[in-house]
């Protein structure tokens, strides 16, 4: 089971698979016509085949293999620490505010390629200048800390 | 002609007020977003999306178009003087273009394009002021039935055009039809898919999604690799020499024909006419063995045709409310966004929109004429701007626009969750141009097809029984029978991938 096709199908079919069971549960055809059930159980219905036969056609000639998805040495280091860079932000930023969280994600990216102390500063630059830019210019209402940033 | 005065009024609008600023704006930003290798059209319009929240309509749109015909014009200079095509249409530009620069003359090269993306561009749209009204017109007999059959008939032609499998488009356009599903039902008032979730109870919005699927994602796949800038060659000369002048032109306008022809075909991309012209532009050439060596048609052809398909794809969205391609999905994205309905109606209930955005589209394309000539050198250098610094800068702005969606960090993990699925589907090859342009029309696909079912009593043969509508549903079959059949026979290796974003 390396071959990425085979696993991007199963999971297309879990899905196709719960849309179906939950299209189920609503109505099909009401007193006007067709209910809210019936084009979301014929689209899971249609996804199901489909998931199916890609299945199968990528256990015959699918190419890809999982471990192709990830590239080895500093591109996966790079694509990780991205990632997890962004996963951090939304878990700290109602504590910590926008400014601060922007900065520890630019800086996760920016340390890689730079000095930390420059890759710092451009990090608190580009944080409080969008900060600004939004918050003031545009009116978009960001998350801040108990300062106000 | 009838158009003249709503157009002229239109040049009033959008030369008024801020409007000519955000023009300005957004074909500077496009331009940007053309030169940096690793932005395509599809990408900047999805980042810049969220900016434009607290703007008006009118300045909304125009920045956001700016962009995307911007961006056409920017991908030449790098392909011309770095050998980088900045965006997918101008990959076949690298083919002569840079031997063209290294022969010194990169300035003709760009001069050319210049000249063929202005004359393709302004064609297209004067294509639109006057294909665009009776077109509406037309689609405003259409029922429920008929534009059911038109938007299947849309997708069909997408899903048959673009990637390698057939399947894995079909898939990824019912994944997008069935997100749009999720929240209420507009008609019932039933809540479906929300699984207890409040945020899902408005079900997604377009723009996390879309900055997840091209903007997260390109940012993971660009940092793959590893892009080194190099210093951009001497400009020189901008205009061909006396002999070359004849064929630039007749290439510049079989450019234009391709081009204004590709845009009205859905399912298409602004590749499909560079490519096609580079081989007319071949074929009709003669001495073919010019090509690739510096021949000036290679670059005129192409980068006219990308730019003409640029204005006339606009054509299938303002009349008949059809995105045909990724980045006129977010446009189309954007217009609902704005409260506006693209369609046949647009021409009817907001003519000053639509006559002021493609007012702007004229000046637009002439402030980029300026942009691109005496300015060419100045873009080169922008080019250099490295992926290091670039990408940060593009994640925290995603974030950002994904935060003012609805001031929730819920769409920030909705843009990260799509932004990995979105790389995970490129590497597999699964076509992501299908599952944005289903999620966007999902909502109308399946009301017209609830309202027609409705009206034929639940028998779905009624679709057929309506002239306009059958002879679509019957078109689309076939097509897709015929993508079937090519997928079958291993032959659809030539035909459009996602290289739009």
């Amino acid at each position: 089971m390396k071959k990425a096709g085979v696993w991007a199908g199963i999971i297309t079919l879990v899905y196709a698979i719960i849309i179906f069971q939950q299209s189920l549960s609503l109505d099909y055809s009401t007193r006007l016509g067709p209910g809210p059930g019936f084009f979301p159980l014929w689209l899971s219905g249609i996804l199901i085949v489909l998931t199916l036969c890609y299945i199968v056609d990528s256990i015959r000639h699918d190419v890809v293999k999982v471990s192709e998805i990830l590239p080895g040495g500093q591109a996966s280091k790079n694509i990780i620490s991205t990632v997890g860079g962004l996963i951090i932000f939304p878990i700290v930023v109602p504590y910590l505010g926008f400014v601060v969280s922007a900065t520890i994600l630019q800086f996760i990216m920016f340390v890689r390629d730079f000095k930390w102390y420059i890759a710092l500063g451009i990090s608190v630059a580009v944080s409080i200048i969008l900060f600004l830019v939004f918050q003031s210019l545009l009116g978009v209402t960001l998350p801040v800390n108990d300062f106000g940033w | 002609m009838d158009v003249f005065m709503p157009l002229l009024q239109g040049f009033d609008i959008a030369m008024g007020g801020w409007n000519l600023l955000y023009c300005l704006l957004g074909v500077t930003i496009g331009m940007l977003v053309g030169v940096l290798p690793g932005l395509g059209p599809t990408t900047g319009t999805a980042l810049l999306l969220p900016i434009t929240f607290s703007m008006d309509p009118i300045p909304a749109i125009i920045m956001l178009s700016g962009i995307y015909y911007g961006s056409l014009y920017g991908g030449t200079v790098t392909s011309v003087l770095i050998n980088t095509p900045g965006e997918a249409a101008s990959v076949t530009t690298c083919f002569d273009g840079y031997p063209m620069a290294k022969q010194g003359r990169a300035g003709t090269a760009l001069g050319v394009a210049g000249i063929g993306s202005f004359i393709g561009g302004t064609v297209a749209i004067i294509g639109l002021v006057f294909i665009g009204p009776p077109l509406a017109e037309l689609a405003l007999k259409f029922g429920p039935p008929e534009f059911f059959s038109l938007m299947i008939l849309g997708l069909v032609m997408v899903v048959g055009l673009m990637g390698k499998s057939i399947i894995r488009g079909t898939i990824s356009a019912i994944v997008g039809l069935t997100l749009s599903l999720v929240g209420m039902d507009p008609i019932s008032g039933a809540l479906r898919f929300t699984f207890g979730e409040l945020h899902l109870m408005e079900g997604f919005d377009f723009v996390t999604i879309a900055m997840g699927l091209f903007g997260i994602s390109e940012v993971l796949l660009g940092l793959e690799t590893s892009m080194h800038a190099q210093e951009p060659p001497k400009v020189g000369k901008l205009l061909p020499n006396k002999e070359e002048w004849r064929p630039t032109m007749m290439a510049i306008l079989r450019g234009t024909g391709l081009g204004c022809l590709t845009g009205l075909i859905p399912g298409s991309n602004s590749v499909i006419p560079a490519i096609l012209s580079y081989t007319l532009e071949k074929k009709v050439a003669k001495d073919p063995s010019r090509f690739g060596k510096g021949a000036i048609e290679g670059v005129a052809g192409p980068e006219t045709a990308n730019n003409a398909y640029c204005g006339a794809a606009l054509i299938p969205l303002f009349t008949m409310g059809i995105p045909s391609s990724p980045t006129i999905a977010v446009l189309f994205g954007a217009f609902i966004m704005h409260g506006l309905t693209p369609g046949p109606a647009l021409f009817q209930n907001n003519p000053q929109f639509v006559w002021a955005v493609i007012a702007s589209m004229f000046i637009g394309n002439f402030m980029l004429l300026i942009m691109n000539l005496p300015m060419a050198g100045m873009w080169g250098k922008v080019a250099m701007i490295p992926p290091k610094i670039l990408y940060p800068l593009i994640v925290i702005i995603s974030v950002l626009g994904a935060y003012s969606v609805s001031g929730s960090v819920w769409d920030i993990w909705v843009m990260i969750f799509f932004g990995v699925v979105g790389y995970v589907m490129k590497k597999i090859d699964i076509p992501m141009a299908p599952v944005v342009l289903t999620f966007v029309l999902g909502k109308m696909i399946e009301s017209s097809l609830l309202q027609s079912l409705m009206y034929f009593k639940g028998d779905f043969m009624g679709f057929f029984a309506r002239p306009i509508s059958g002879v679509m549903l019957a078109l689309a079959i076939i097509i897709f029978a015929v993508g079937i059949i090519a997928s079958i026979r291993n032959k659809r290796g030539m035909l459009a991938d996602d290289v739009e974003v």
